[in-house]
């Protein structure tokens, strides 16, 4: 029996990390799971504490054993805390293992995190020997979508539908091309999946997808509704992206025209939280773009 | 098919039964000798009516008159009068037991079957028996009219079937009697007459059906096809056809395993209904005479079975009683998703109904073919992701599912293509991809995908149905609970006590649920927490949460509601029932049970006001009270039981409620008007004892005089220390002779001398003399002893102190209120005390802006003329100007971005797309803006209001997504961004005009410059948009033209009084609306009056009083233009002439006169003097005066 079905032991584990619930994974005692399914489900388990940040937790469970899975993300810990050792550990690893699926997904993660080599993770991701797994599929989606290569997810999204339509994770990817591509019934796919989840498996971030989902089909009510959720929310989850939410409130309050001193007090909230976060860059950029109109037709003027 | 019973009797064999046509009667005759009446719906016995002697074998109602008859075993025919309840007369003339009796539909006719072998027909009306019909050799069973024709059917234990033709007897009854008949009358009658071999014409036979082997008990006609069906003795249905001139048996039904007492067919439906003393009711499909459904009962034969006239419901009798039956549900199956609800018709075809749109759309499926046939499609439900509907049907042990797809286009009733059918008695959506499918008798829950494989299946435990309840979770319909359940984690996640559940109703938000019984409705929070249960009498049928959170609900025949905590109340009734299916406002959407959508317009205004009141919501119920005639003892009631009667008594006219609930709240001032209109002795009464309460003497006062209470009166001015008053008492105690009150009052008022006089009087002549010697007057001691000439020296008193002075009252003691009489919220409000009501100003308000809106209309109409005419001067320029701007496609860009600068026109759409240059550049080139600064939050505003985040896989950067314009845009090259500002640009406009009124001009003109801002960084759909974004600048134009003028004349040297008022005069030019013009008239009229330039003065006062020509303002404007007029000149010659066209240039402020050289600019389309060009424009701040240009364009 597949143990990712409906009845199956991972189900849970699995429907609630891609949901992005990682407090409630964190929270999951390994003894629950049976010999077979042990590995998969400690790899979740240690994902999730590094998603919250928990790198202390997640090296005591790894420490316990020495397979590629443990030596990958001890190093992607490594890195994140700062240390250059887990960098050059990773690539070591990226160079020795690229058909694995861990080496792969952490591999790619770490390529674009370090130097932003979109390209790189991108080409890790696809010249896989072996059939994909399905997250090294979620993850390549997202980078083409990052790398503006739309088309070309929205083709490789058909194919692998074809061959699990019914996964979390291709759903989850599947929504999120769906988001960028845009039109009514790619809206309303991604509004099913992403309303379904929120109700099922309640997270910030795929509540937080909610919203713009919202945003996008122009259901002001309904956005406000789940801004007041996140907000709620908010304080109860750890490693939230805050920095997002802040940015999508920054939208809604343009659409609902509210008050210039609501704006700015949320822009001051983003630069406070991420000042590195895309949309501060894009509206620096954008400030300095237009002062140079400004300039130069001052200039014709005169 | 299922039978659903609706009312069981109980009582002794019953062999009679008849529906009432309207009332939910039902007439039962009983072997014992009563004949019953019964409300079946409320289940209760009305009377019993007992005159006949042995058995009654039957009972009819007239279809319209209030009467009713019964034949039975001592060979009489009664006729009752529903309205005594008593036998009117008895027909007599059968000579054996009666066996059926029946009203004719319209003629005043009863048919009556006996053993005596005859079928009789009388009059009821003269109460003669008018026909006699004789031909059956054995008892006659049964004899019925034909529903519209001349015709009679009959069945008879001489195994035959005999259908007559009474035409003759109708000729002959209906025929004027003693007119000489004309030839032709007389040739037709002998022609169309037959007669029988007695010579009889009134009524023939005209068939004899022959085929049953043993005597027939029952034979009746088809409702409306030529078609007659019996049931006899031997067990069998037959159906017979006939044509005008003969008749034939057409098939045989077996089945009944004994004797066929009744048989009928389905008013509507093409089914045959029978009944058995084998204890069964059998269902049979006319058309293929094949049995559909039995019923069967353990111990009761049955006797008689009778359908309901209108409705679908069929009563039968049998050995302990009747049983009203329908044959099954009457509840289209529906389920509402978003705006639409998807239901199944009459016809078993699948519709939509769109509510937004109230209509309904063609059938898209017709599922007649689906399950079997006469299994009817009891739920439906709806997946909006898959465009999917999932229905069940059937019944128990039968019952199944399936899944079916529904087509992309509506075209009409086809047959579905794809379709997956299982085994289940309930199936709902729990997610996007998953269904649940619940078998009863196992006890399994199925969890099922698209493809309607089993993923997983779960073991329940007394549940008797299920229903939706959001994703991943149904509820558990139990005997006596309801379980909150979740499918995927296998948990209970809550539960709620409530028995028998069968519909299950969420609120708008989710957050409530009531849960439907057949006579009970609970209603719980989404974690069934109870939060209030009730009690209906009546069957409840549907349910439906409006906007507010009330709950509507209909019952067999009305539409009610309830409230939260369980206030509750009906709201319309319904002549038939019906289910609602949603509530919008004061639309009720409801199916009815033939399949159709009813939209019913209610008033709420009742419960809308009981919820206020409930939410302690004043200024709501406060606005109800005002705006709605809100009436009827059970509002008042409702008030008074909630504590509220100072608000009944807004409703009330009556004097008499008023006066009661005056004094509850404890209003004197409306008491006291009421008492004077009622003027009781006990109104007055409570009146004076409430007023006493409060402290108001006055109207104590007033309630003790009418009431003529002297007593009381005295104390009460005693202890408001009132004595001249006192002293009127003292005066008319003395009047009246009352003495002990007269005494009273001199003790009040302490007037010894007239108490001795009154003592005196009354003979009390000791107690006269020690009153006066014990206060030292002597004269009046003196006078004692006189008159009654006794020796004083013979007095004995004791020994007397210094006379006693009595307090004096320190002067008049007014109203003392004693109860803090504040008013209440409400009677402050009706008052309209309550200043800062936020109700009323809102509404004046409103009423302000729509003013201004009609006002603005007219205003723009005239000034878009005036700019078409000026357009003309401009020369010619290259329209094609915007194909120069190259559009560079970056590939670094999202491909969204990429399609919205490709597809964009307007300046917005490249703004949106983020290139800044390529904006820059049409906008320079359309309106000739140079000064961009002012647009730079604008741009940005534009460019993030479109651009979204979404969180990935944690250590991804998040990927941004878009908004575009319409989302429902499929082609790439339609593809436009979502441009705010548009939409709420009139809003602006009006908060522009609010600062104006409010005198605060600088601010006025930084939002209209805002609104100029937002228009040229706009895209919009269409010219009719583009047109309106172009009248609104022109607007904003005139407004900051105006205020600036204004503003210039403020900052002016005091001393310069001839620009001061040539400014002032220019104010006027602005093309404001009347109601702002207003203002500047008023400042140039003044300021001219002020500075004595009288002409102008009166010509301003004119225009003034054009606009405005009542009120104190206009009595200025009156008064300063007669004084003008007096002295018609201007003391100052200033540039302004009233009369002549011109426009001002807003840079300088002089006047350009009609055919003056002027420059112009592009955006708002101000005249400039020439010498300006080239300047940035004063308007708006960022165009170049006079600059070359092609004209804005924000169409997207």
């Amino acid at each position: 029996m597949d143990p990712f079905s409906d009845s199956g032991e991972l189900y849970a584990i699995r429907q609630q990390f891609f949901a992005g619930q990682y407090s409630a994974v964190a929270e999951l005692s390994l003894d629950e799971f049976s010999e077979p399914y042990y590995a998969a489900a400690k790899q979740y388990i240690t994902r999730s504490q590094i998603a919250l940040g928990d790198f202390k937790t997640a090296l005591a469970t790894l420490q316990t054993e020495d397979d590629l899975t443990s030596e990958t993300l001890s190093a992607y810990i490594q890195y994140l805390q700062g240390n250059t050792a887990g960098g050059a550990k990773l690539e070591q690893l990226i160079a020795a293992h690229q058909d694995t699926e861990i080496v792969q997904i952490i591999g790619a993660i770490y390529l674009v995190k370090a130097n932003a080599d979109v390209d790189g993770a991108i080409t890790l991701l696809s010249t896989s020997t072996e059939s994909p797994s399905m997250e090294s599929i979620l993850l390549l989606l997202q980078l083409r979508i990052l790398n503006h290569q739309l088309p070309l997810a929205a083709k490789e999204l058909q194919q692998i539908k074809k061959l699990a339509q019914d996964s979390i994770i291709i759903q989850l990817a599947e929504a999120l091309v769906n988001l960028s591509l845009g039109g009514e019934a790619e809206l309303q796919q991604a509004y099913y999946f992403f309303e379904e989840i929120s109700s099922q498996w309640l997270s910030f971030s795929n509540l937080l997808s909610l919203l713009a989902v919202n945003l996008q089909m122009n259901r002001l009510p309904e956005s406000e509704e789940t801004i007041k959720q996140l907000q709620l929310l908010l304080d109860t989850v750890e490693g939230a992206p805050r920095a997002d939410f802040i940015a999508n409130q920054i939208t809604y309050a343009l659409l609902t025209e509210a008050e210039d001193a609501r704006v700015e007090e949320l822009r001051a909230e983003l630069a406070l939280v991420d000042p590195q976060h895309p949309y501060l860059v894009d509206y620096a950029a954008k400030n300095l773009l237009f002062d140079d109109i400004v300039a130069k037709y001052e200039q014709a003027q005169v | 098919m299922k039978m659903l019973t609706k009312f069981e009797s109980k009582s002794s064999r019953a062999k009679g039964v008849a529906f009432h046509a309207t009332r939910p009667w039902l007439l039962v005759s009983l072997h014992s000798s009563t004949i019953q009446l019964w409300d079946y719906r409320m289940g209760t016995l009305i009377d019993r009516f007992e005159d006949h002697e042995g058995p009654v074998r039957s009972v009819a109602f007239h279809p319209s008159q209030p009467i009713f008859a019964s034949g039975g075993d001592d060979y009489t025919i009664k006729v009752w009068s529903l309205q005594t309840r008593k036998c009117m007369f008895t027909l007599s003339g059968h000579l054996d037991y009666v066996r059926t009796v029946f009203f004719h539909h319209e003629l005043p006719w009863i048919i009556s079957a006996s053993d005596d072998q005859t079928i009789r027909i009388w009059n009821w009306q003269n109460r003669q028996e008018i026909a006699c019909l004789t031909g059956h050799n054995h008892y006659v069973m049964c004899a019925q009219f034909h529903p519209s024709d001349d015709l009679i059917v009959s069945a008879s234990l001489d195994q035959t079937v005999r259908v007559w033709d009474i035409s003759g007897l109708r000729k002959k009854h209906s025929a004027p009697t003693s007119s000489a008949r004309s030839f032709e009358d007389q040739l037709a009658r002998q022609n169309a007459q037959q007669q029988d071999i007695f010579g009889n014409t009134d009524a023939i036979v005209k068939y004899v059906l022959e085929g049953h082997d043993r005597g027939v008990n029952w034979a009746t006609f088809h409702p409306k096809l030529p078609l007659i069906v019996s049931g006899g003795d031997d067990r069998l249905i037959k159906l017979w056809r006939m044509s005008e001139t003969k008749a034939w048996e057409v098939d045989t039904c077996r089945g009944h395993t004994n004797n066929v007492p009744c048989v009928l067919f389905h008013p509507t439906q093409d089914l045959i209904i029978s009944v058995g003393e084998d204890k069964t009711i059998r269902t049979w499909d006319l058309n293929k005479r094949t049995p559909v459904k039995q019923f069967k009962r353990d111990n009761d034969r049955f006797w008689l079975t009778t359908a309901h006239p209108s409705m679908n419901l069929f009563a039968s009798c049998h050995d302990s009683g009747v049983m009203v039956f329908k044959l099954d549900r009457e509840r289209p199956a529906h389920a509402v998703s978003q705006n639409k609800m998807f239901f199944i018709n009459g016809e078993k075809q699948v519709q939509y109904y769109d509510y937004d749109k109230a209509s309904t759309s063609l059938p898209m499926l017709t599922l007649k073919k689906i399950g079997k046939s006469w299994s009817s499609i009891r739920t439906l439900s709806y997946n909006p992701a898959e465009r999917s509907i999932l229905v069940t049907m059937g019944e128990a042990d039968a019952s199944t599912y399936a899944l079916i797809l529904l087509p992309k286009d509506v075209t009409g009733a086809i047959e579905p293509t794809d379709v997956r059918q299982g085994e289940g008695n309930s199936a709902t959506f729990i997610a996007r991809n998953r269904f649940v499918a619940f078998t009863k008798s196992t006890q399994t829950l199925d969890v099922k995908d698209l493809t309607n494989n089993t993923t997983k299946s779960i073991k329940l435990d007394g549940v008797k149905d299920i229903v939706s309840a959001g994703p991943g979770t149904i509820l558990l319909l139990k005997a006596t609970s309801v379980v909150h359940y979740d499918v995927q984690q296998r948990k209970e996640l809550a539960e709620i006590l409530a028995n028998n559940v069968k519909y299950v109703t969420w609120s708008n938000d989710g957050n409530y649920v009531a849960l439907l019984s057949k006579h009970t409705i609970t209603i719980a929070s989404k974690s069934l927490e109870l939060i209030s249960s009730m009690h209906e009498t009546i069957r409840v049928k549907s349910a439906a949460w409006d906007d507010t959170g009330v709950l509507l609900y209909s019952t067999l025949n009305h539409i009610k509601y309830t409230l939260l905590n369980g206030d509750n109340g009906i709201i319309k009734t319904l002549e038939n029932t019906l289910y609602i299916t949603r509530v919008q406002g004061k639309q009720v959407f409801c199916l009815n049970r033939a399949g159709n959508v009813e939209n019913l317009t209610i008033d709420p205004t009742e419960y809308r006001f009981k919820k206020a009141l409930v939410n302690k919501n004043f200024s709501e119920v406060l606005r109800i009270i005002k705006n709605s005639n809100l009436v009827g003892q059970s509002i008042i009631a409702y008030l008074e039981k909630k504590g509220y009667p100072e608000i009944a008594l807004q409703f009330v006219q009556d004097p008499e409620t008023r006066f009661e609930l005056a004094i509850e709240c404890g209003n004197l001032d409306v008491a006291l008007a009421e008492a004077k209109t009622l003027n009781s002795k006990s109104s007055w009464e409570k009146l004076a004892k409430e007023a006493l309460v409060q402290g108001n003497y006055a109207t104590v006062e007033l309630g003790l005089q009418r009431l003529k209470q002297f007593e009381k009166l005295s104390f009460l001015y005693l202890a408001t220390g009132e004595s001249a008053k006192l002293a009127k008492m003292e005066a008319i105690a003395e009047h009246l002779g009352d003495y002990s009150s007269l005494v009273q009052n001199t003790f009040y008022r302490n007037s010894v001398e007239k108490r001795v006089q009154v003592l005196m009087a009354s003979g009390l002549h000791p107690l006269a003399y020690a009153t006066a010697k014990a206060n030292g007057l002597d004269e009046l001691v003196e006078q004692i002893v006189e008159q009654t000439g006794i020796d004083e020296a013979s007095i004995v008193l004791p020994e007397l102190g210094a006379p006693i002075t009595l307090p004096e009252s320190r002067g008049v003691v007014g109203n003392w209120p004693l109860r803090e009489s504040s008013l209440s919220f409400f009677e402050q409000a009706l008052l309209g005390q309550v200043e800062d009501l936020n109700l009323n100003e809102t509404e004046v308000e409103t009423r302000q802006i729509t003013n201004d809106f009609e006002s603005e209309a007219i205003f723009d109409d005239e000034d878009l003329a005036g700019e078409d005419a000026w357009d003309l001067g401009d020369e010619d320029l290259d329209i094609e100007v915007e194909e120069e701007v190259v559009v560079e496609e970056s590939l670094s860009a999202a491909a969204e971005l990429n399609l919205w600068l490709r597809n964009s026109h307007s300046a917005a759409g490249h703004v949106a797309a983020g290139s800044f240059e390529t904006a820059a550049q049409l906008l320079n080139r359309q309106v000739g803006v140079v000064n961009f600064e002012p647009l730079r939050k604008r741009f940005l505003e534009v460019y993030q209001a479109n651009k979204l985040y979404v969180p990935g896989t944690p250590g991804l950067p998040s990927s941004q997504v878009f908004i575009r314009a319409d989302f429902t845009e499929t082609e790439n090259k339609n593809v436009h961004p979502y441009i705010p500002g548009y939409e709420n640009v009139e809003a602006r406009l009006h908060e522009g005009f609010k600062q104006f009124r409010s005198n605060k001009l600088e601010e006025a003109i930084a939002i209209f410059r805002d609104i100029i801002y937002t228009i040229t960084v706009s895209a919009v759909p269409s010219t009719e948009e583009e047109d309106k974004c172009k009248e609104i600048l022109t607007v904003c134009r005139e407004y900051i033209l105006g205020l600036s003028i204004e503003l210039a004349r403020r900052a002016l040297d005091p001393a310069d009084i001839k620009r001061n008022l040539e400014l002032a005069a220019y104010f006027t030019k602005a093309q404001l609306q009347p109601a702002h013009r207003v203002n500047a008239l008023q400042v140039a009229m003044t300021q001219a009056f002020k500075n004595k330039n009288f002409a102008s003065a009166s010509y301003f006062a004119g225009e003034f009083l054009k606009v405005v020509s009542t009120g104190p303002r206009a009595e200025q404007a009156q008064k300063i233009k007669t004084k003008a007029d007096q002295s018609p000149y201007d003391a100052l010659d200033i540039e302004f002439n009233p009369f002549a066209e011109f426009e001002i240039c807003p840079a300088t402020f002089t006047p350009i006169f009609k055919d003056a050289p002027f420059v112009s600019e592009a955006l708002t389309g101000a005249k400039y003097q020439p010498s300006e060009k080239g300047k940035i424009d004063f308007i708006t701040g960022i165009t170049a005066i006079g600059a070359s240009a092609s004209g804005l364009r924000v169409i997207a």
